[in-house]
């Protein structure tokens, strides 16, 4: 069952946009994707010469009129495409609650998923310590990968690290990776994370999300014990407008250069609010991304 | 109790001032923890932790001014919880003197002295060490607690007022006197004189069982001189009535040794002839004894002659025994024989042996019924009798002599006479009354009960739930009680409360009756009617008739010391009184019960109220927890942090 969210409307929006990767990947299977194998496409591709035992049908007779030499025309085959879905399962995404970050990133990870399945590529979430989807195929599967999330319970710490060398280590087919966190975490951390899946020969793409208390956090307090909802750690702070304005300032160059990694890295990458509409995100900025088209 | 040094200023409790740095603590740790504010989880610490990293001055703590605020109150609190006081301008100590009758001892080591001439002594001493600015009060605890010096007066006055200790023929009501002054909190120091041995507690135990630290206890007596106090004394004086001749007397008596060796003593035995002259007397009769360390010697005189005014026995130790008796005044005792009373008339059904009256040989009893004491029989007695006892019987108008009813029965209206009931509870009773003195009346086990109205004469002593048992009251210078149960037959030790009840009641009917013959020192007695002077044969004037003197009103005289007084009354008739005084506890100063260090006054709140600083701290500590309360009750806004240092990249 999908999540409310998921309206006929907002599927029928959904189906209307399609994923894309900026590089071929080899599929598993036949699918809408252009491949990196050369067959039985309808994009030609290159020709080479004539071996026995090629097919004659691929053989190019007019050229072979004009040169009389045997050579064979090559097509691009079209295949599916592997997706695999990180999303950030660290208990800063869902502190504090009314954020609804996780939710937000849980729902653009099921947007993401369903438009793929309908494209008939293969989509697998992984959410490092708690869950490892295998890859579903075909419309059907969104339900399944949709049950398998509302039922989670995110809290607590997890090795995040690991949970994604987890999750890359099953991959086979290099594909999409889409990495969806409010990425609030040590920048080197950030580095490492993001070097895993470069190292793996993925079309990266990093969505962020972050929820009111991100940007303005603690609202209405002035003298606050901050405690780190990861590891506990306590700090006392004055939050007066002074201190405020530092943070917006501290978070924007803190985001600021992850994008600035992110762009050498190749890595698109896309900011979501936890409050904002699901459908005009997904429908109005996701499509922006180089992941849709 | 502790002074501030160079200062009238001090604490009651300075103990208490321990705990200021605590609380001190206690506050800026409260003030640390209200400061943090709240604490609230997020997502978070990576950017906030450098917003605090740059706060330059987070360790240091900064109060604001209600921390101030509240310093001051809570050490308000603290000096008024530790009973911060100003002490007058002078040191106020009190002196208690005993002067028990025990104190009339020879200091053995010293016989020409007694040890209340030696207790004036070291009050003297102790007065001259004080400084002339203190402020003094002496107290004697015999009879009763009195102040000599009637208020604190500086020591140069008080050493004056010392001549004007006397001794009393009484107990030493040390314990009692020295809680009543104790409970005054003025008294810095309080000074004990006492001849008897004192139980000090030093150090650590007069904390731990809260013993009144201002209390010095002195024993004027030694350790090493206490086995030399010994004494001799004569007790247990009677003179009855010859059983063996009706025409005589008989005076027993007996001779006390509280020594803890053999004591040779003499014996004598005086008689006065007549009352007008008594202080001619004549030796009727002289014995040596030899006593035994710590025993008694029971004495018998026969046949003595009647017509004698009044008879002296007197003790001695022999010469070089007089160490071993150290108490002169015990040393005689007076008796008178009971020339000038009537016997006592027994009116109702029953004679004095069916009643058991028989038994009281102190009195003498007549029968008679209650027709012919309604003719008036009784009236023309001669003597007149010395009180009538109506048993079962009330006449139809009060008596004119003192007059004991018995269970009256009820139809006239002299005594109002409620119905008869089985059994009733007792309620109260003045244990106070000489009539109700000595007894605990909660055993007592009553069957047949007429419960009593109250006569206008009449005070009520017992009460039960079905109305008043016992009333007491005098009226036209006669004595009445009436009891609203059956004491009779008398049977001695066999039913002692109402044996006890009995002869309390018969006592004070007739003034001191049973004594067999004299009166207690130290009591007060009424005198017979028309009194004109009484006093001490060889001695001081106890009483003159005033010249208002109301008639029909018997006068009273007290008896401070033993002898023998002779009362001279209108019509030219001489009387005598003889006056004892016998106490084992007062005579046996080997024995002499120690005196132990009082607790400390409980009703500490009482010392609080006396000392007005510690009102007004309360006070002022309360207004200003009400100020804050007002003014200053808002959402703690905590301290403030110095504003934060933006990381240079801003910049």
């Amino acid at each position: 069952m999908l999540p409310a969210v998921f309206t006929p409307e907002f599927l029928r929006q959904l189906e209307l946009l399609k994923l894309r990767s900026r590089r071929a990947f080899l599929g598993t299977r036949q699918g809408g994707h252009a491949s990196l194998k050369r067959g039985h496409g309808m994009e030609f591709s290159d020709y080479r010469n004539y071996e026995p035992g090629d097919d004659p049908r691929h053989i190019d007779w007019s050229v072979y009129a004009r040169s009389e030499r045997l050579y064979l025309k090559l097509f691009q085959e079209e295949q599916d495409l592997s997706v695999m879905i990180i999303l950030d399962s660290s208990a800063s995404m869902v502190t504090p609650a009314t954020d609804g970050k996780w939710e937000r990133a849980r729902d653009i990870a099921l947007s993401l998923a369903y438009i793929a399945l309908i494209q008939q590529d293969r989509v697998s979430v992984s959410v490092p310590g708690y869950l490892h989807t295998p890859f579903f195929s075909g419309a059907g599967g969104i339900h399944n990968l949709s049950g398998m999330l509302q039922k989670l319970s995110i809290s607590g710490v997890v090795d995040f690290e690991r949970g994604v060398q987890q999750a890359i280590s099953r991959i086979r087919f290099p594909g999409v990776a889409v990495f969806i966190s409010d990425f609030l975490m040590p920048f080197e951390e950030l580095e490492r994370l993001f070097n895993l899946l470069r190292a793996k020969n993925l079309d990266i793409s990093a969505i962020q999300v972050l929820g009111p208390n991100d940007l303005n956090p603690l609202e209405g307090e002035e003298q606050v014990v901050a405690i780190d909802s990861e590891n506990g750690d306590q700090v006392q702070l004055q939050l007066t407008p002074e201190v405020r304005e530092d943070y917006s300032y501290l978070l924007q160059e803190h985001n600021q250069h992850l994008c600035e990694f992110l762009h050498q890295s190749r890595i698109s990458y896309l900011l979501a609010h936890s409050q904002e509409e699901l459908g005009a995100f997904v429908v109005d900025k996701l499509s922006t991304m180089a992941l849709l088209k | 109790m502790s002074f501030i040094p160079g200062t009238n200023y001090g604490f009651l409790f300075p103990y208490a001032l321990a705990a200021a740095p605590v609380l001190l603590g206690v506050l800026i740790f409260a003030y640390l923890k209200r400061g943090q504010g709240v604490r609230v989880p997020v997502a978070t610490l990576l950017i906030l932790r450098n917003l605090q990293r740059h706060s330059a001055t987070r360790k240091k703590f900064v109060p604001p001014f209600r921390f101030f605020y509240e310093l001051l109150l809570l050490t308000l609190l603290l000096i008024g919880a530790a009973g911060f006081f100003k002490e007058g301008e002078h040191e106020q100590v009190a002196i208690l003197i005993d002067n028990s009758f025990s104190m009339a001892a020879r200091n053995p080591t010293d016989p020409a002295t007694t040890i209340l001439e030696n207790a004036g002594s070291q009050a003297t001493r102790i007065l001259h060490s004080l400084s002339g600015q203190d402020k003094v009060e002496l107290f004697t605890s015999a009879p009763g607690l009195r102040s000599i010096t009637e208020g604190l007066v500086d020591p140069a006055t008080a050493a004056r007022h010392l001549s004007d200790l006397r001794l009393s023929y009484t107990g030493d009501n040390l314990e009692g006197a020295l809680a009543r002054i104790s409970a005054n909190p003025n008294f810095k120091r309080i000074v004990v004189l006492t001849g008897r041995p004192v139980h000090k507690k030093l150090g650590a135990q007069h904390e731990q069982q809260n013993l009144d630290t201002r209390v010095d206890l002195q024993s004027l007596i030694s350790d090493q001189m206490r086995p030399l106090m010994q004494n001799a004394a004569i007790s247990a004086v009677h003179l009855l009535r010859s059983q063996a001749s009706k025409a005589g007397y008989e005076l027993t008596a007996q001779v006390e040794a509280y020594t803890s060796q053999p004591l040779d003593v003499l014996v004598t035995l005086e008689a006065a002839a007549s009352p007008q002259n008594p202080e001619r007397l004549r030796n009727v009769s002289e014995m040596r004894l030899r006593l035994q360390a710590a025993s008694t010697e029971k004495l018998v005189f026969k046949d003595l002659p009647k017509g004698l005014a009044a008879f002296k026995l007197s003790l001695r130790a022999e010469a070089g025994a007089t160490k071993l008796d150290l108490i002169k005044e015990d040393n005689q005792a007076w008796v008178t024989p009971e020339t000038e009373t009537g016997e006592v008339i027994l009116i109702g059904d029953f004679g004095p042996q069916a009643l058991g009256l028989n038994n009281l040989r102190a009195l003498s009893f007549q029968h008679m019924r209650a027709t012919e004491y309604e003719s008036g029989l009784a009236d023309n007695l001669e003597p007149a009798p010395q009180m009538l006892i109506f048993h079962h019987y009330l006449p139809s108008k009060l008596p004119t002599h003192n007059s004991l009813f018995v269970l009256p029965h009820s139809g006239n209206h002299t005594i109002p006479v409620l119905p008869e009931v089985q059994s009733a509870q007792l309620t109260r009773w003045q244990a106070h009354h000489p009539i109700l003195s000595y007894l605990n009346l909660t055993p007592l086990t009553l069957k047949k009960i007429r419960p009593l109205g109250l006569p206008a004469w009449g005070e009520e002593l017992v009460s039960s739930d079905a109305g008043p048992l016992v009333i007491a009251g005098e009226q036209l210078a006669h004595r009445y009680v009436a009891v609203g149960f059956e004491i009779f037959p008398y049977v001695g030790i066999r039913a002692p409360i109402l044996s006890i009840f009995t002869l309390n009641a018969l006592n004070w009917i007739s003034g001191g009756g049973l004594k067999s013959g004299y009166q207690n020192a130290g009591s007060v007695i009424k005198l017979p009617l028309g009194t004109v002077s009484a006093r001490y044969v060889g001695g001081s004037e106890i009483y003159r008739a005033p010249t208002d003197m109301e008639a029909g009103s018997r006068p009273e005289a007290a008896l401070p010391v033993n002898g023998l007084v002779q009362i001279v009354q209108e019509n030219s008739k001489i009387g005598l009184i003889a006056v004892n005084y016998f106490d084992a506890q007062e005579s046996n100063l080997l024995a002499a019960a120690p005196l132990q260090q009082p607790a400390s006054h409980s009703t500490r709140t009482e010392d609080l109220q006396k000392y007005l600083w510690t009102k007004r701290l309360a006070m002022v500590a309360l207004a200003l927890c009400i100020l804050e309360l007002i003014f200053l009750f808002a959402p703690f806004a905590g301290r403030a942090l110095s504003k934060t240092v933006i990381s240079k990249t801003k910049a």
